[in-house]
């Protein structure tokens, strides 16, 4: 039977590491994606991600499952390189392109938009 | 009223490894699981590797100038997981960029993870204060 335990704190048996709910809350990553822009681009695996458009080579834009509060939400990336020794990392679209409910993400290499299979994003923030 | 639960292992009871949290907004939830990192590290490369903090790392592998191996103690279930990086700096002369690892799928398995840190007009490079966070599923 599904059950809801209302609590403002959780605590280990012996009385340590003490965590708030709210610290839960907040410090839970609300958004997680590993996608693969290569050939067909699709997400490897994900974490309240509704779906991923492919706008052309190396841009991509995430479509947030369930939204969050505003823009105003942290954002950080990982990725592989598709070659040795490139000037290369994934970056926000240009402003306005990071909202409550999409981010859209462009991957570099060169200074060239570029497809990459490992293209990895997380959000923390607020949920609606 | 305030309210403290002593637990040491919180499970979910329709799914062992599902619990929601209510979320910021008072109304959605969140899951519990997926939002919590499953590994973090915070390590310098250098002749003899410093690992400064780090959760569900076994150990670090040398594997030439920039290039580190980062074993997981306990596995994830796919290759597929989320991994955010970040680098320290090499020096003010050049810009320093941490990857996860070139090229090759195999630098990332479920065990393991390439993190390779290269630096503009340099090549790989070691560099201090690498991190490494990762979201995903669990073996």
């Amino acid at each position: 039977m599904a059950s809801i335990l209302r609590v403002n704190t959780l605590t280990d048996a012996s009385s340590n590491n003490s965590v708030p709910m709210a610290t839960v809350a907040s410090g839970s990553v609300k958004a997680w994606a590993d996608a693969d822009m290569t050939g067909t681009a699709g997400l490897d695996d994900s974490f309240n991600i509704a779906s991923l458009t492919d706008n052309g080579t190396g841009d991509f834009t995430l479509a947030i499952a369930n939204d969050m509060a505003n823009g105003a939400y942290a954002i950080s990336f990982g990725f592989q390189n598709q070659s040795s020794n490139l000037d290369a990392h994934i970056r926000l679209f240009s402003d306005g392109h990071k909202l409550a409910a999409t981010v859209q993400c462009q991957k570099m290499e060169n200074n060239s938009a570029t497809d990459g299979d490992t293209n990895t994003v997380m959000i923390a923030g607020d949920l609606a | 009223m305030a309210s403290q639960l002593k637990v040491d292992t919180l499970t979910g009871v329709t799914t062992a490894g599902s619990i929601d949290v209510t979320g910021e907004g008072n109304s959605t939830t969140t899951n519990l699981q997926q939002g919590l990192a499953k590994a973090f590290i915070i390590f310098t490369q250098a002749a003899t590797y410093v690992d400064h903090n780090s959760f569900n790392v076994s150990s670090l592998g040398d594997d030439g100038t920039g290039l580190t191996t980062i074993n997981w103690s306990s596995a994830f279930s796919t290759a597929y997981y989320s991994s955010t990086i970040g680098i320290g700096e090499f020096g003010v002369t050049y810009r320093n960029i941490p990857a996860l690892g070139i090229t090759s799928n195999s630098s990332r398995t479920t065990n393991l993870l390439k993190f390779h840190s290269q630096t503009t007009g340099q090549g790989t490079a070691d560099t201090p204060d690498n991190s490494v966070t990762i979201h995903g599923d669990l073996a």
